[in-house]
């Protein structure tokens, strides 16, 4: 329902996960197969005077210390931004605004997301078979859809709560001259659990 | 309309399947963390001050001299690490299905968790049965539910009338995929109530 972006989450995990897997394998193959040890034994010194002279070739004037450590430093800082903007990027996709009419010599109308929200919640308050319910509205791939999540009393026909959930958001159509897309999530959890159960009919 | 049932394709694969946010973001939080803690030990270096652990030189040092300790710590180490990343690319490359039904309409689109789906096999199970509700157990999983009745000492009890009314509902709920039913009668713990 909300726009996350399903795919870079994936991507970031999936690197992150190669890059650890490789490192793994490497250190087994360094500490297992006496050739791959043995050049690594080689080799790593060599690398290490490489990167510690490239450190030396360029000292920060008038410092010891060397311009790398900056460069280092400001791409770790940009790393942590993009990764806090990764984070907080997550979720969202609620709008407040259902509607907006196209203007008309007499104006335009815009309808909030709440008209929707508190007409759906104030009907469906009535039904016994929900424990709770919580409408909302978001936005997906630019249409508004009322997103109806509702917590069924334990024993209820997610059918019927279907059903009764269409009827009420029938009613809402007709109120607001349009059809608008609706998801419809039935939950059990906590509330459905230690509230009454509902008696067979 | 077609768009519409595009938008209704979207919202009900994004619905009954997970986001994996939670792995992204204990990633990015680790990464984080860690890429704080290498700034910190190189402002400290670039202060003049000692090292938290160990500098950056430290830490190239001791990779470097990574085939010179026990090969046994060290291939521990390696299997760890290459075997949590295998887990991370299995869990960032599988679908992670929650566990909901679609229910068949054409007017929304419409989701609901197992465990809802469970509770109203189990009432109607009891009903048919004529136990009490505390006495069955439902589990629900893609394709199959599984009821478990235990009924008391000595009480008769029709399979096949439980079963029938275990269908009749699954019908009616028109979940989709199908949901296949078994009904199951525990006979080896029947005491109790």
């Amino acid at each position: 329902m909300n726009n996350t972006n399903r795919f870079l989450n994936r991507t970031l995990s999936f690197i992150v996960g190669l890059i650890l897997a490789a490192v793994g394998v490497g250190v087994i193959l360094v500490a297992t197969i006496p050739q791959v040890r043995d050049a690594y034994k080689n080799t790593a010194p060599t690398v290490l005077d490489n990167v510690t002279s490239w450190f030396v070739a360029a000292p920060i004037p008038g410092l010891p210390h060397s311009w790398w450590f900056i460069a280092l430093i400001a791409a770790l800082v940009l790393l942590i931004i993009l990764l806090l903007v990764f984070i907080f990027r997550q979720g969202h996709g609620h709008t407040g605004t259902l509607f907006t009419n196209t203007p008309t010599g007499q104006g335009h109308i815009t309808v909030d997301s709440k008209v929707a929200e508190q007409l759906m919640q104030s009907a469906l308050n009535e039904h016994t078979e929900l424990v709770s319910s919580r409408v909302s509205i978001y936005e997906v791939n630019g249409t508004p859809v009322l997103k109806i999540s509702t917590t069924a009393r334990r024993g209820v026909s997610p059918k019927q709560i279907v059903e009764d959930v269409e009827d009420t958001l029938a009613s809402l159509n007709v109120l607001l001259g349009r059809d608008v897309p609706a998801a419809v999530q039935i939950g059990g959890g906590f509330r459905a659990a230690t509230s009454k159960p509902i008696r067979l009919r | 309309m077609s768009e519409t049932t595009a938008l209704y394709r979207r919202i009900k694969r994004r619905e009954t399947h997970s986001s994996r946010s939670v792995l992204a973001i204990t990633i990015a939080v680790i990464v984080i963390l860690g890429s704080a803690y290498a700034i910190t030990e190189m402002v400290l270096h670039l202060a003049g001050q000692p090292a938290l652990v160990s500098d950056m030189f430290g830490v190239a040092q001791a990779t470097a001299g990574l085939a010179e300790y026990t090969a046994g710590i060290v291939v521990a180490v390696g299997i760890v690490t290459a075997l949590i990343g295998v887990i991370i690319m299995i869990v960032s490359l599988t679908a992670g299905r929650r566990a909901r039904h679609l229910v068949e309409t054409q007017k929304t689109s419409a989701v609901v968790d197992n465990a809802v789906i469970a509770s109203g096999l189990a009432r109607h199970a009891a009903f048919a049965g004529n136990i009490s509700p505390d006495n069955v157990r439902v589990s629900v999983s893609h394709r199959s539910a599984v009821v478990t009745l235990t009924p008391a000492i000595g009480a008769a009890m029709d399979i096949n009338s439980v079963t029938a009314a275990v269908q009749e509902q699954l019908d009616s709920y028109a979940l989709i995929p199908k949901v296949r039913p078994r009904v199951v009668i525990d006979e080896q713990r029947n005491g109790g109530s």
